[in-house]
């Protein structure tokens, strides 16, 4: 499929789409390429990493729209992410990694755009929404307790009463999450869950079991010292339990692939493709036969 | 870090007081009160150098620290369940490693209204329970207690340099193997590996918690140790070495599973240097399951 619309005014037609919310001062920017170029497809994706990269390669993608930046850390003044020892450019410069995979973007003419908090704004919460469904949790969703967490893009849902146990064999199948971690008594009856894809803050956990209706806290990364510890604490204390974390990839997968989806919504002559990129880990040494 | 003679000399001080009141001499002395404050005082007259004032991290946390010590708890993170246990086994004072509130610097703005921190630190002031950190100044001491502890504990404290305990080299190994050690003797089901599980290895460093010790680390090591890492960074760097063609592994284990053997040392630490206390380490066991 031919175009030629380049990788500028295809980042104007997003902005165009989410409108007068677009969010300045964000991480929003060109991260490798040159933004005039004529785009060829784009491919969309959580954190664009080698191997995402050569799949947009091999489909001809020339366009990367990710939600994480390329080189493990954030660039420019907007942090997103709580880092622990960003590396700077020249500690990068040293590695054969950075280097091996700069020169598959340069070599292959990547564009690569980052979309990431005008992307977790959208009203519709398309990242929220599509990991609920790869759950099947969004058929059971409580709505009004949802919109009550709409700051901070979490939701709520009314499951049937399942074990903690098989609701993380669920997890795991559902979202491919073979290295997810749990907390809490396996044997114990839950049916309310919160959920929140990506790295989960503690004024998010404490929002999302504030009005303790809510069994259990499904997200894909805690800090061991922040987030995890409270909900250890919340369990103790008789009022959750427990903590699903999908880790951080299988969370944001689905969400990534539903980018492709919203984009292709509105651009009709360019080819989408969503990639997911799957969890980052090889071996789990805990993991039952 | 410089110490001033002023300084030290005030420190002298308060060690003098702290025996003064019966603190090292024996369980004769046993009935003395003594209070959460005398003890952190004398721990930091102990650390000496590696004290430091300035710290924001090595602070008392919750109670009151001039409550008469029944005995002392010592941990890896003062969750509500080991703080719990501690009262549960009589003693009041809490010593633990990593914070208490759920942020690095125990924040209180972010949780002052919230219900969870009312309730445990409604539990610590009606027990009479006190809560004080040492992280900075335990990390300082020589050589690194934290590091020392893990290589003891994991048996490899004979492939360590001299120069830089935190990297061991070793006959080879396959990666399997190297997992298969460090989870048998720091048990933990939060161990997850990036990397050929069958490639043999040869050396290793261990990276705290960042992504550039990571980065650092296997430039001149085969594998990193990471005891809780980010994953969009750090697993994400691992995962494209691996891509690259690199022969590279990361093993990134819980928090805990990497301290809490420290804090056992710190338990002996104290009872040689405080021998009239009673002191106990309460684990805390990170209690992640995985499938």
């Amino acid at each position: 499929m031919a175009t030629n619309l380049t990788a500028n005014a295809i980042v104007r037609k997003i902005r165009n789409q989410v409108g007068r919310n677009w969010m300045g001062g964000t991480s929003e920017s060109f991260q490798c390429g040159d933004p005039n170029a004529t785009v060829t497809g784009i491919a969309t994706v959580w954190t664009p990493t080698i191997e995402a990269l050569q799949k947009a390669i091999s489909l001809k993608h020339n366009l990367m729209i990710s939600m994480e930046p390329p080189f493990w850390r954030e660039s420019g003044t907007v942090i997103t992410e709580v880092s622990m020892g960003t590396p700077a450019m020249k500690v990068l410069a040293a590695s054969s990694v950075y280097q091996y995979k700069k020169k598959l973007i340069d070599d292959h003419g990547l564009i690569l755009w980052r979309f990431n908090e005008n992307y977790r704004a959208l009203p519709a919460n398309p990242r929220l929404n599509a990991l609920a469904r790869t759950l099947g949790y969004k058929a059971h969703e409580n709505p009004a307790a949802t919109q009550k967490l709409a700051a901070i893009g979490a939701g709520v849902y009314a499951l049937p009463e399942i074990s903690l146990a098989d609701l993380a064999k669920k997890a795991r199948d559902s979202a491919n999450a073979k290295a997810l971690r749990v907390l809490g008594d396996p044997k114990e009856k839950v049916k309310s869950i919160a959920l929140l894809p990506g790295y989960i803050q503690n004024e998010d956990i404490m929002a999302m079991v504030r009005d303790r209706n809510v069994d259990v806290v499904v997200c894909g990364e805690p800090c061991e010292w922040e987030a995890f510890v409270y909900a250890e604490d919340w369990i103790t204390a008789g009022w959750g339990k427990g903590m699903i974390s999908l880790g951080r990839a299988a969370s944001e997968d689905p969400g990534a692939k539903a980018l492709a989806a919203w984009i292709g919504s509105f651009l009709t002559d360019v080819p989408v493709t969503g990639i997911a990129v799957g969890e980052p880990f090889s071996y789990v040494p805990s993991h039952k036969a | 870090m410089q110490i001033s003679r002023r300084e030290f000399g005030e420190r002298t001080l308060v060690v003098s007081a702290a025996m003064a009141l019966g603190m090292s001499a024996g369980p004769t002395h046993a009935d003395t009160p003594v209070t959460a404050q005398q003890i952190a005082d004398k721990i930091s007259a102990i650390m000496g150098p590696a004290w430091n004032p300035e710290s924001y991290r090595d602070t008392f946390k919750m109670g009151d620290p001039e409550t008469p010590v029944r005995g002392v708890a010592s941990c890896f993170m003062s969750t509500f369940d080991v703080i719990k246990r501690a009262n549960e086994k009589g003693v009041n004072f809490v010593i633990t490693h990593e914070p208490t509130i759920w942020t690095d610097a125990d924040l209180l703005p972010g949780v002052q209204k919230d219900p969870l921190y009312k309730l445990k630190l409604e539990y610590v002031n009606d027990n009479k329970m006190v809560i004080w950190r040492t992280h900075d100044s335990w990390h300082k001491m020589q050589p690194e207690p934290m590091n020392a502890a893990q290589n003891k504990k994991l048996g490899w404290d004979k492939f360590a340099l001299v120069s830089d305990p935190k990297t061991c080299q070793f006959p080879p190994l396959s990666l399997r193997d190297v997992v298969s050690q460090y989870v048998e003797r720091t048990p933990t089901e939060s161990v997850r590996v990036i990397g050929n599980p069958e490639w043999m290895v040869k050396s290793l460093t261990r990276c705290g918690h960042s992504c550039v010790q990571n980065i650092e680390g296997l430039e001149r090591c085969d594998v990193t140790v990471s005891i809780e890492a980010r994953e969009f960074e750090t697993a994400e760097y691992g995962r494209d070495l691996v891509a690259s063609g690199r022969n590279g592994a990361m093993i990134i284990a819980s928090h805990q599973s990497g301290e809490e053997n420290g804090m056992e040392l710190f338990t002996s630490w104290f009872r040689e240097h405080l021998p009239g206390i009673h002191i106990e380490l309460i684990p805390t066991t990170d209690r992640f399951w995985t499938l």
